[in-house]
């Protein structure tokens, strides 16, 4: 028998091979069982994770999840088993994983389905999506994305401030107009009734003066017409997951207070993914200045019929002179920053009907939190 | 129908010019204004509270400075106030309008207002205040 590079391995090189490709393997592979015992841990998961295989081994895979997701996960597993509905498995999508340190980290999760015999077992990669190349290309997606976002929202905040301080003066020449007229209405002098005349062909430009900003404002407006009812939870965790990208570095702690119980939410997904990008940005370059670095994430929903995120962070807070006006634009805490995050941040929330506050925490830090109105569909 | 006539026109806005000429539109028809610049200015003024009996309306700029005008209107509403306002806005959309109605307005009306829509407005809102 031939025994060359090209024959395929022998059953006992089979096992062999098994363990290497396992164990040099940039990604980390993890299986578990239908109930979410750890059956294997590779190499690769000992440097994501920080965990020993000791430690993981025969447990519950949630070990090394953040909440909520550590409570969910047996759920997740009951679920579809029961189901079959796919959320996870065969697709992959972006998640925050935990390091035994108890910093979490973006990675790309794919899981896949198998059975060894009879018992069904579970396989997922772990891609850190932390690493070097991956955190460069993603940032600037998210930026130029953001940029654009950003323009738009500029030319919109731009309209409307634009249609507010006409429509001002547009309100004093028409009312001046019409006082006029009726100051002179008991004189039928000719020339006071030419008079009222023009005062009239006057107030008809006036109001299509009036007519003509609408119609802009309008224009502008119509491509909010994206909104629709999604998943808060969901948004917001799609976007943290991208905003923490490249924050691993940080060592900063997310803790992910989630309300399973949210309605949908009407809005416009990409541009309240922005709103929590920016708040969680903030919130990871406030952390570097000091050294109990969290990030707590809850979501809720109020009796009052609003949904709401807040961030909290334990950074240095914001000091008075900015806090006091701070979503207009250019103000920054930022060496570099422009200050229009926030501005745009507020237009965009206040665009949903919405509201965002910054408030100081008790023991230092800064809450920013923002409410969305739950419509009914 | 019963007629109804208004005695007294209350204004606030922050804005100067828009102000002075709502002032010289209703003196025009011969009406008595009273007009303020902000919502404090307007809480302040004791001579607001001799109205008890008079058939008045508030005109209500809804963006100023310090106290807004939807904060000005829940004030009111809490303190038992009842004073039919008209609100005007340069934006009205349908979530605004349900919110200044929620806080206790009687209409809302987007600037630049024809003055004939906002006199029509002024008097079904005296209708409806009256038939309360």
């Amino acid at each position: 028998m031939k025994t060359g590079m090209d024959a395929p391995f022998k059953d006992a090189e089979n096992a062999a091979l098994f363990q290497v490709l396992i164990n040099t393997a940039v990604d980390g592979i993890i299986v578990i069982d239908a109930v979410g015992n750890v059956r294997l841990y590779n190499k690769a998961c000992e440097r994501l994770l920080g965990y020993a295989p000791e430690e993981v081994l025969g447990r519950n895979i949630n070990m090394l999840m953040p909440s909520p997701y550590r409570e969910q996960h047996d759920n997740y597993i009951e679920a579809y088993r029961t189901t079959s509905e796919r959320k996870i498995i065969g697709i992959g999508r972006e998640v925050l994983g935990q390091n035994k340190d108890g910093s979490t980290f973006p990675m790309y999760l794919s899981v896949g389905e198998g059975w060894l015999g009879n018992e069904q077992i579970f396989i997922g990669i772990i891609h850190d999506t932390t690493e070097r190349q991956v955190v460069a290309s993603r940032l600037q997606e998210v930026q130029a994305e953001l940029a654009h976002v950003s323009r738009l929202n500029e030319m919109g905040q731009m309209t409307s401030a634009l249609a507010h301080e006409l429509n001002q003066p547009l309100t004093a020449i028409m009312n001046y107009l019409r006082a006029a007229q009726r100051t002179v209405a008991a004189f039928d002098d000719p020339a006071i009734v030419r008079a009222q005349g023009m005062m009239d062909k006057a107030a008809g430009q006036t109001a299509r003066a009036g007519e003509i900003i609408r119609r802009l404002r309008d224009f502008v407006e119509k491509r909010d017409a994206r909104q629709s009812h999604e998943d808060l939870n969901k948004t917001i965790e799609e976007a943290i997951s991208l905003a923490l990208v490249g924050a691993s570095d940080a060592n900063i702690k997310a803790v992910l207070k989630f309300d399973q119980n949210i309605p949908p939410v009407l809005m416009d997904r990409i541009q309240i993914q922005q709103v929590v990008l920016n708040l969680v940005r903030n919130a990871v370059e406030a952390l570097q200045e000091v050294s109990i670095r969290e990030l707590t994430i809850e979501t809720g929903f109020e009796e009052n019929g609003y949904a709401y995120a807040s961030f909290s962070d334990t950074g240095p807070g914001l000091p008075d002179e900015v806090a006091s006006r701070l979503f207009q634009p250019f103000v920054t805490t930022k060496e570099k920053g422009m200050g229009v995050g926030l501005s745009i941040c507020q237009s965009i929330v206040s665009g949903h009907g919405g509201l965002l506050s910054a408030t100081a925490n008790e023991n230092g830090g800064t809450t920013f939190c923002f409410r969305l109105p739950v419509i009914d569909a | 129908m019963k007629s109804l006539s208004i005695e007294m026109i209350y204004i606030v806005d922050d804005d100067d010019a828009v102000r002075d000429s709502t002032r010289a539109l209703f003196e025009a028809y011969g009406l008595t204004v009273r007009d303020y610049p902000s919502a404090n200015h307007f809480l302040d003024d004791d001579r607001t509270r001799e109205r008890d009996g008079l058939s008045c309306c508030l005109l209500l700029d809804l963006h100023m400075p310090g106290m807004s005008g939807a904060e000005l209107l829940e004030h009111l509403k809490e303190s038992e106030i009842s004073l039919p306002t008209v609100v005007l806005t340069g934006r009205a959309d349908a979530q605004l309008r349900e919110r200044v109605m929620r806080a206790g307005a009687r209409a809302l009306l987007e600037k630049p207002v024809n003055s004939e829509d906002l006199a029509q407005t002024i008097r079904q809102v005296l209708m409806d205040h009256a038939a309360d």
